[in-house]
């Protein structure tokens, strides 16, 4: 599990200009709130006159002053802004299409835009990103309004069904960071939560060329007892992995979309966590959440299925390799 | 009573010349407008009054059980986010008392709290004997505490709203919160608007219509001219959320599909048409707050507001510039940036009056006498302080990009607590202890006012100033729990522990004014030397307020000030105008304004204002700018029939939430009969 976001550790420009126009905010509010209360001071003191008289001192400390600073915050908004406009003849950006469900997320890398993958790669609830190249994230909202936020990568953006919202940025220092839903969503919008990992372009390729291959076969007569588990008990309702259950439940839309209700568990054990960041992905907790989701994340849209010990074993088993 | 139906004042040739009374008859015409103002004794009277001074305690004593019953809620939170992975709450319980903390802080009571002071003050700070409309106004009030407990019954049946105190839809459609849970919110929101609404056209025909003779606009107090302000922005702002309100509930009760982008509509148009009044509303919270300030600060430095023209144009720019604002609480929502920017602009220009005002308060405060720290002055204090760091916030968020990072974080939280709580809470506070000895004609505590004063200000920064922080570190708002390994946990322990020294300081200011209005020592009729009208009265004051309608030459009749000019605070070298020679002709020295003994207020005396026959209540209209031209009119008496009309409304209400055509038909029909009953009810 990762740290908090740190909106001061900036690691993309536009969050870089963000961050250090906080901190000039910051340096001149301090600044005018001392002379606040230099005069508060005086106030208490014994009366005195203000040379030039009150009024010279409310229309300059109090119009003037301001309008100064706020002329100079708007050409700093502009100028903070403009980070997130790519350059003319700039690469085409990664897209990664992010859509908001209660209360996890889901991730579909679109083909195209330097991705050396030919079809649509589909994750859930962890962002791989490369470095030093432009992404574009394509939000919308399957169900209620929710917001994408990493305190480090800059702006938020919220998820609203029925439109779809852009966030660009370049990340240009790898490492992990994680973000949580900023839009109150319903019961467990406490717990919906993501990670981001920026790692060099090749790392990502990688990672990449292995989310878009379909899941691994089962090796072992656990693993393909469990395979057959998720295949006949409730999971395949809901949850995709590609190659063995491609289509949940037939819900396959009129456009061949599939209407998606969990996430997709091809590569589940590449993860770091479960139940969006809420635990980390381990045997233990997996077997927990899948026994009693109520438990780990009261409030979860996800049922709990009745399974028999070994059933749930050899799921586990099965879950485990799906590297 | 034969008189017809009062549909509008009963206006009387205007006297010739003014008869001057004999000093013995005086006694023998206050008793009779005793007798004809006085409310009946028992229950019936109680319920029937309309007597503004009676309905302004009501609402503030109804407004101020919120404001507990709020700070009980928030202290849930706050202990149940002193530690993470805590389980005291879970996110069921959490979300409901999120909501309705936020909702009943800002509706049930800081913004029915300014209708209080208004009710009480306005008619005595502009000479007259009641509001315009005093059974409307007794409405208001009636609906006020029915919306309450119609929301609040939700508690009762475990189905409080929790979609958030702004409600966004698709979450709070009957898709996503199938109980009625939001039913409750949407209709006892559109439910509460009504009193808010009727209150916003009651103060601005009474501040337009009944000054006293004389009191021209310019003369209006400051704090008339803020509730002037606020209740032009209540009229065109309310109907913003009523509709949003109603708009919700016919969504989820009628199967509309408004807000459904599955069905063609749209969730943004829920949040633009809540936040186009949900921006208003926290300045009609902040300019009344305003007017209390610029009444305490002048009184206490014992010198005239500085600039004072400039801080009413501020005020009412304020009001203006608000309603341009609203989108800076959709900054992440994916709107094109030209639209943004221009609410960006608007928000930072809207600093500028804020400004204006600030230093207006500082400068009277340095030109005037070394003031005495009474509570009054504390918590005015104290709002300098506090609102002022909001105000640098608020700055800072009106910054797209810096918004876009610390929108619905903790820092936003942090922002939005600095300037309602100190920027109105804190004026509250200060104009409770102001006025507590004219209300009551009781003194307040000695020292408790103090002490309270002290835990609320340092309660209020070790409860908020670390959420600034928090919310840089990346902590949403309205999380019911955080894991313990993100770094948050110091600093939400400390505010939980702040937020219990707060919430302790304002259990000693209930203290203190529940102790002192039952045991505490009598107080002057002016103890601190006030400026306007209703320090000339006895405290408490009679039902009926003036005997005679005062005649105003000045802007502040109390302080002997003969007018100089327009009454601003002065020429360019500080001096006071005319100020100056009253002083000097009454052998006080300059720069000390103590209370001349003869105000320059003229006693109107004349048979217009003679004992009402029958019992009627007699008023004053004026013209609207000069306050000329007096008309004398008959004004409504005590009435059964706005409590009737109110709880007509919460039957209503019950109906919708219900979904019961019979009850919706039952309480339309009694809705009806009170209307017609009320109207025929002559005064």
């Amino acid at each position: 599990m990762t740290d908090a976001g740190w909106v001061l550790d900036p690691r993309t420009p536009g969050a870089e200009k963000v961050a250090l126009l906080t901190w000039l905010m910051l340096a001149v509010a301090a600044i005018a709130f001392v002379m606040v209360l230099g005069l508060l001071a005086l106030g208490l003191a014994r009366r005195r006159r203000l040379p030039l008289g009150a009024e010279r001192w409310v229309v300059g400390g109090g119009l003037v002053f301001p309008a100064v600073v706020i002329l100079a915050l708007s050409g700093l908004t502009v100028w903070a802004l403009d980070a997130d406009t790519p350059p003319a003849g700039a690469d085409p950006a990664l897209t990664v299409n992010v859509i908001g469900h209660q209360y996890w997320w889901e991730i579909r890398y679109q083909p195209g835009g330097g991705s050396t993958v030919s079809g649509e790669v589909v994750t859930a609830n962890e962002l791989v990103l490369p470095v030093d190249q432009p992404v574009q994230l394509e939000l919308t909202s399957d169900d209620v309004v929710h917001s994408f936020w990493v305190p480090e990568l800059g702006p938020k953006r919220d998820l609203v069904p029925g439109r779809t919202n852009h966030l660009r940025f370049t990340i240009d220092q790898a490492g992990d960071l994680r973000g949580q839903c900023a839009e109150f969503c319903g019961a467990q919008h406490a717990r919906m939560a993501f990670l981001v990992h920026a790692v060099p372009a090749d790392e990502f390729e990688t990672w990449l060329a292995n989310e878009a291959a379909p899941a691994p076969v089962p090796t072992t007569d656990s693993q393909r007892a469990g395979m057959a588990t998720f295949q006949q008990e409730a999971c395949s309702s809901c949850h995709a992995i590609r190659g063995v259950v491609d289509d949940p439940a037939g819900l396959l839309g009129a456009d061949r979309n599939r209407v998606v209700i969990g996430p997709d568990l091809t590569h589940l054990a590449a993860r770091d966590t479960l139940a969006a960041v809420t635990v980390p992905n381990d045997r233990g907790h997996l077997g927990g959440w899948i026994a009693d989701p109520q438990s780990t994340k009261p409030g979860s849209l996800m049922p709990a299925v009745p399974l028999d010990p070994e059933q749930l074993l050899s799921l586990l088993d099965y879950l485990q390799s799906l590297r | 009573m034969t008189t017809p139906a009062v549909a509008g004042p009963t206006v009387l040739a205007p006297a010739a010349a003014p008869r001057r009374r004999a000093a013995s008859g005086a006694r023998g015409d206050h008793q009779a407008l005793h007798d004809a103002w006085e409310d009946r004794p028992g229950l019936g009277g109680w319920i029937r009054t309309v007597d503004h001074k009676r309905i302004g305690v009501r609402y503030a004593v109804t407004a101020l059980t919120f404001l507990l019953i709020g700070g009980l809620e928030a202290l849930a939170l706050r202990t149940q986010l002193a530690v993470p992975d805590n389980d005291l709450l879970g996110h069921d319980a959490y979300n409901q008392l999120m909501t309705m903390h936020g909702t009943t802080m800002l509706l049930w009571f800081n913004t029915p709290m300014f209708a209080a002071f208004g009710n009480y003050l306005i008619p005595l700070q502009i000479g007259a004997r009641d509001m315009a409309f005093p059974r409307l106004n007794a409405l208001s009030y009636w609906i006020f505490l029915l919306s309450g407990l119609f929301v609040y019954t939700s508690f009762a049946v475990g189905e409080a709203p929790d979609g958030g105190w702004f409600a966004y839809t698709p979450l709070t459609s009957s898709v996503y919160s199938p109980g009625r849970n939001l039913d409750f919110w949407a209709i006892g929101i559109t439910f509460l608007g009504i009193s808010t609404t009727v209150g916003g056209i009651n103060f601005i025909v009474t501040i337009l219509r009944m000054r006293a003779p004389g009191m021209s606009l310019a003369r209006l107090p400051i704090f008339g001219w803020t509730i002037l302000t606020m209740s032009f922005m209540i009229i065109f702002a309310l109907p913003a959320v009523t509709l949003a309100g109603a708009l919700l509930e016919a969504d989820r009760a009628l199967g509309m599909h408004l807000f459904d982008p599955n069905g063609l509509g749209d969730p943004l148009l829920y949040q633009h048409l809540f936040w186009i009044w949900g921006h208003p509303e926290v300045y009609i919270v902040f300019i009344p707050a305003t007017g209390i300030i610029s009444t305490i600060i002048p009184t206490f430095a014992r010198r005239p507001l500085a600039a004072h023209n400039l801080v009413i144009a501020s005020v009412v720019a304020t009001g203006f510039i608000s309603f341009g604002l609203w989108v800076h609480h959709m900054f992440a929502a994916g709107l094109p940036f030209l639209v943004a920017s221009f609410f960006s602009a608007a928000s930072l220009v809207i600093a500028i009056p804020s400004g204006i005002q600030v230093l207006a308060w500082l400068t009277t405060l340095v030109e005037g006498r070394r003031p005495r720290l009474d509570p009054p002055l504390l918590f005015a204090l104290g709002f300098i302080v506090t609102f002022v760091l909001g105000g640098f916030t608020g700055v800072m968020v009106a910054v797209v990009p810096f918004d876009q990072a610390i929108t619905d974080s903790y820092f936003v939280v942090a922002h939005f607590h600095y300037v309602l709580i100190g920027g109105s809470v804190m004026p509250i506070m200060a104009g409770l202890y102001f006025w507590f000895p004219k209300v009551t004609g009781k003194a307040t505590h000695p020292w408790l006012g103090r002490a309270a004063f002290a835990a609320i200000f340092v309660g209020f920064h070790v409860t908020f100033f670390p959420q600034h922080i928090l919310g840089l570190m990346g902590m949403p708002r309205r999380v019911y729990t955080y894991g313990s390994d993100l770094g948050w946990d110091w600093l939400n322990l400390l505010s939980s522990i702040g937020a219990f020294v707060l919430a302790a300081g304002f259990v000693m200011v209930a203290v203190d004014l529940v102790l002192s209005w039952w045991r505490g020592d009598p107080a002057p009729d002016d103890p601190w030397g006030g400026e306007t009208l209703e320090w000339a009265l006895p405290s408490p004051p009679p039902p009926y307020n003036f005997a005679a309608a005062p005649v105003v030459t000045s802007p502040r009749p109390l302080w002997g000030e003969p007018e100089a000019g327009d009454g601003s605070a002065g020429d360019a070298d500080g001096d006071s105008g005319g100020h100056g020679d009253v002083a000097r002709a009454t052998g006080h020295p300059a720069w000390d304004p103590v209370r001349v003994p003869v105000p320059t207020i003229e006693r109107y005396e004349g048979e217009v204002l003679d004992e009402p026959p029958h019992g009627h209540h007699r008023a004053v209209l004026t013209s609207v700018l000069d306050a000329t031209d007096v008309h004398v009119v008959t004004m409504p008496g005590p009435s059964t029939w706005p409590l009737a009309l109110a709880a007509g409304v919460l039957a209503l209400s019950t109906g919708v939430l219900l979904r019961s055509g019979l009850v919706v038909g039952l309480a339309s029909a009694w809705i009806a009969w009170s209307f017609y009953r009320w109207h025929r009810e002559a005064t």
